[in-house]
């Protein structure tokens, strides 16, 4: 069994030879990597089932479209995402060259989390290659099928020596955390992101942190409720609400609680029948850990919908609790479960004090028809990121950043961002030997007229 | 905890959004134009006593280059401000997507001693731009920086956002203690992971301003005078104790000989035959730190300079020959005005001693060849780069700054200043109408509902490889 030092040791001198910088090299590694995609989605799609109870269609569509397509998308702009770029000069570089060259940090670890167990290891692995680097993978145990299989096929399809996959839980993960990476992205909880950065602090390693929290989501009384319930419902309850940027809670008017759980009841029956027990569309809570403590939030509280739990298949049906207090304990964590809470407020003003009082979350809903309504909330608030009048969607639209802030993360990543991430933007000025003249003005000895020049 | 006190009085002004509207963050920005304009000969003083700096290096250093930050980011700050549209996919077309530059909230800038005015006004400028809280922490090195900085600023600046925090180690850590939205250090590797311990704690995103020891190449195919002068500009420029200075020089010991007259004619031309008399030459800034340099002069052999004179903490500008790799010299950043100079063979054996070392923040190399010039760059890492000058990259405001690996993490200078104390906010937003076009993504899942999102967000490579 290999120490952890050895495989770091052996992906750093893998990324010393050089070898994972020309861009021809990085393509072909990330043509391999669609390969295996396309080549074991059976195999990807069972482990996804094992795992979370996903079903083919639903596990396909969030975690392995968007791989392909991030695959797609970086081979493709590759080449102009890594070229040199220059920079306006002044009067005095003028006749020099100046740009900013990309260049990659060197060994890289990923760490993944459990609940979009594929995805969020293949995603920012395909940034970090791109950029150039050696790149340390380490799935997360609770997903263990996965994790197995990323174990597997990854050294089928990649350089063994610059692509290592690592499996263990936390005595493994804390033992390679003593070792010194040039990169750090972890997705997980704040309690651990807080372990990793500290960790990372240690050798002065860059992190990008991608957390979690409770992601508010206002509905406005102007608004069409139906369609607001149904997109809600559908980001909610997606995996079993084991997403991190499900809608965590609502904030509503009073007046329109009812209708909002009565909309949210007529959606569920539409998406998952009148048994959601024998629905195939629905996902089941990762582990009785998870269970006990998802299930543990639904003490004291009204149940308007829902509340049925099976301890032996990790079932909690899907629940909405009303006039929940602020103060009570499903709304002190994050709840990464199938359990909606809706807070009344009185006004958008109440709405937004309210969400300012607590963590910075890692996305914000509002819902309206009244657009000034729906910028204010964006303004006077501050999250990772933000979907106006939909959940979730910001997720899939790799033009923008995606990171969370304060206590939901630090840094960013998706598309070009994963690739600005992964590298070093290195400032290059290029000047001539000849021309000394210029440079006369700046030696000493000074004098008044030279300053004043 | 002494300072919670304060930090929660910004961060209740930061909650009131007054520092969100352009109008103020310009109001501000403005005076802080007005501190450097008024406060001049006082700036030029202060630095003139805590490190002997010659009023034309202030000039350049501590007001010129800060006033061309001010007016960069004044003159830009509406477009840095709006907010950024991005490209869409066909599915997304009648959404709005962008990114929004919100402001952190409450942040922390800790300078250091050696470039006391600089260090922490252009990134105070960029803190500001954003429309953040800030409190100033400078160096008690420079003593006299420091009390001009916490007697004269804050008069210029909202009270209430900005606050400048004096005091030692053991005020620093305490200030640490308390809960930031973003912390911006320069200084040492040490000091910078203890910083990034602490914001650990909570959280708080880092930019690590730090330092090593920054190579300058020389290959035997150059103009020696002019190599001369501008390394000899770079080394000696405020005595040394500058964070990107060229560190050591590597070159054969055919140039070193052809190099050593030439800089000693530099030097001289520079500072005239007695250096100690020179108004342009400074001072190491305190008295641990003139030993810690003093100690460097016993590496190798004196072959220009190596006077020295405690009671006013002068070191003549010195060169060191016949340095190992494994002398005292070589093992710590030297941030003092010695330049030593280590011996290979080749560009080659140049590399691989600069790539068996700790990457820097700079790294120089001179050569008529433009061939060798990129050679090195290309195969090596730093902060930034400069071929065939010193310090200069630095003064272009579109260039980032920054270190890699123990020379530090992040990097700010023009509008990357603004993008530093920016959170990027990822913002999509949808119509409540065309309800329809969302039916594939709902369960209950149908392999027909799957067909139907595959061909409406597939992305597909538009072209073959031609790298291939």
């Amino acid at each position: 069994m290999e120490s952890m030092q050895q495989i770091v040791a052996r992906a750093r001198a893998a990324f010393r030879s050089g070898r994972s910088r020309p861009l021809e090299f990085r393509i072909q590694q990330l043509k391999a990597l669609e390969r295996m995609v396309q080549e074991k989605e059976k195999e990807i799609l069972a482990a996804l089932k094992a795992d979370l109870n996903k079903c083919g269609p639903n596990a396909y569509s969030h975690e392995i479209l968007g791989v392909l397509g991030e695959l797609a998308l970086t081979m493709e702009k590759l080449p102009s995402w890594a070229a040199p770029q220059p920079v306006k000069k002044n009067l005095l570089t003028m006749r020099d060259e100046a740009y900013i060259g990309y260049e990659p940090l060197g060994v890289v670890l990923v760490i993944g989390a459990w609940n979009y167990p594929f995805v969020l290891v293949m995603q920012p692995l395909i940034g970090a290659i791109a950029a150039g680097n050696a790149v340390v993978v380490k799935p997360s145990e609770v997903s263990e099928n996965t994790a197995r299989l990323v174990a597997e096929l990854l050294p089928q399809y990649l350089d063994k020596d610059l692509y290592p996959v690592v499996t263990g839980g936390v005595p493994e993960t804390t033992e390679l955390l003593t070792q010194r990476f040039d990169h750090i992205l972890y997705t997980g909880n704040t309690a651990v992101g807080k372990i990793v950065m500290a960790a990372a602090a240690k050798h002065l390693t860059p992190v990008t942190l991608e957390l979690g929290g409770k992601s508010p989501c206002y509905i406005d009384k102007d608004c069409d409720l139906a369609v607001a319930c149904r997109r809600i419902t559908w980001g909610k309850y997606m995996n079993c609400g084991q997403t991190c940027i499900a809608p965590d809670y609502i904030l509503c008017d009073p007046s329109i609680q009812s209708k909002v759980v009565e909309n949210i009841k007529a959606t569920l029956k539409e998406f998952y029948g009148e048994d959601v027990k024998s629905s195939p569309d629905y996902e089941r809570i990762v582990n009785q850990r998870h269970f006990r403590r998802v299930k543990s939030l639904l003490e004291g509280q009204k149940i308007a919908l829902g509340g049925e739990t099976d301890e032996a298949s990790c079932f909690i049906a899907p629940t909405i609790l009303t006039d929940v207090s602020p103060e009570s304990k499903v709304m002190e964590e994050e709840i990464f479960g199938p359990v909606l809470p809706i807070v009344p407020v009185k006004s958008v003003e109440e709405a937004i004090e309210f969400i300012n009082l607590r963590e910075k979350p890692l996305a914000l809903y509002v819902f309206s028809n009244n657009k000034q309504l729906i910028k204010r909330v964006i303004s006077e608030t501050s999250s990772g990121g933000v979907t106006g009048n939909d959940v979730i969607m910001h997720f899939f639209l790799s033009t923008l950043p995606f990171g969370g802030v304060g206590h939901s993360g630090m840094g960013a990543y998706h598309g070009k961002h994963s690739f600005e991430t992964f590298s070093h933007r290195r400032a290059c000025l290029i000047k001539d030997l000849k021309m000394e003249s210029t440079n006369k003005m700046r030696y000493p000895p000074g004098s008044q007229k030279k300053v004043d020049w | 905890n002494p300072y919670a006190g304060l930090v929660s009085r910004l961060r209740a002004s930061w909650l009131s959004g007054k520092t969100r509207p352009m109008e103020y963050r310009v109001a501000q920005l403005e005076a802080l134009g007005r501190f450097l304009d008024d406060k001049k000969p006082e700036i030029l003083e202060a630095t003139a006593s805590d490190l002997g700096k010659a009023p034309f290096e202030a000039e350049l250093s501590e007001i010129f280059l800060c006033k061309n930050e001010l007016h960069d980011t004044l003159n830009n700050l509406s477009l840095w401000m709006k907010d950024e549209k991005v490209d869409r996919t066909l599915a997304m077309q009648l959404d709005s997507a962008f990114i929004r530059k919100d402001p952190y909230g409450v942040v922390l800038i800790i300078a250091p001693w050696n470039y006391p005015i600089q260090l922490f006004l252009v990134p105070l400028i960029g803190a500001i731009a954003a429309g953040n809280c800030v409190i100033v922490k400078p160096s008690e090195v420079s003593k006299k920086t420091e009390r001009l900085v916490a007697e004269a600023l804050p008069s210029y600046l909202d009270k209430d956002c900005f606050a400048v925090v004096t005091g030692g180690v053991q005020e620093t850590t305490r200030l640490l203690e308390n809960k930031f939205d973003y912390i911006f250090f320069t200084g040492t590797p040490p000091v910078g992971r203890i910083v990034m311990t602490a914001a650990a704690k909570h959280l708080t995103p880092v930019t690590l301003e730090l330092g090593g020891k920054n190579p300058c190449y020389v290959s035997d195919t150059c103009d020696v005078t002019n190599v001369a002068r501008r390394v000899a500009w770079g080394r000696f420029f405020n005595a040394g104790q500058t964070c990107i200075a060229p560190d050591y020089v590597l070159c054969t010991i055919e140039m070193q000989e052809k190099l050593l007259p030439a800089l000693h004619k530099a030097i001289d031309d520079f500072y005239g035959p007695n250096p100690r008399e020179s108004p342009d030459f400074g001072r190491i800034v305190g008295d641990r730190q003139f030993q810690r340099v003093q100690r460097l002069l016993g590496s190798g052999r004196v072959a220009i300079g190596g006077q020295t004179d405690e009671a006013e903490r002068y070191i003549a500008p010195t060169v060191l020959v016949d340095v190992l790799p494994s002398d005292l010299i070589m093992q710590e950043e030297i941030f003092g005005p010695i330049l030593p100079i280590v011996i290979i063979a080749s560009v080659d054996e140049a590399i691989d001693f600069i790539n068996s070392r700790e990457r820097p923040l700079a790294l120089y190399a001179f050569s008529s060849d433009d061939k060798v010039v990129n050679q090195v760059l290309e195969r090596t890492s730093s902060g930034g780069f400069c071929g065939n000058d010193t310090l200069m990259q630095v003064t272009l405001t579109s260039l980032p700054f920054g270190g890699i690996g123990n020379s530090g993490l992040g990097k700010y200078h023009g509008k990357f200043t603004f993008d530093t104390f920016s959170h990027h906010r990822g913002c999509l937003k949808r119509g409540m109408g065309r309800e329809p076009l969302n039916a594939p993504r709902y369960p209950p899942y149908s392999p027909r509902k799957f067909g139907l999102i595959r061909a409406t967000s597939k992305v597909t490579r538009t072209s073959g490889c031609a790298l291939l």
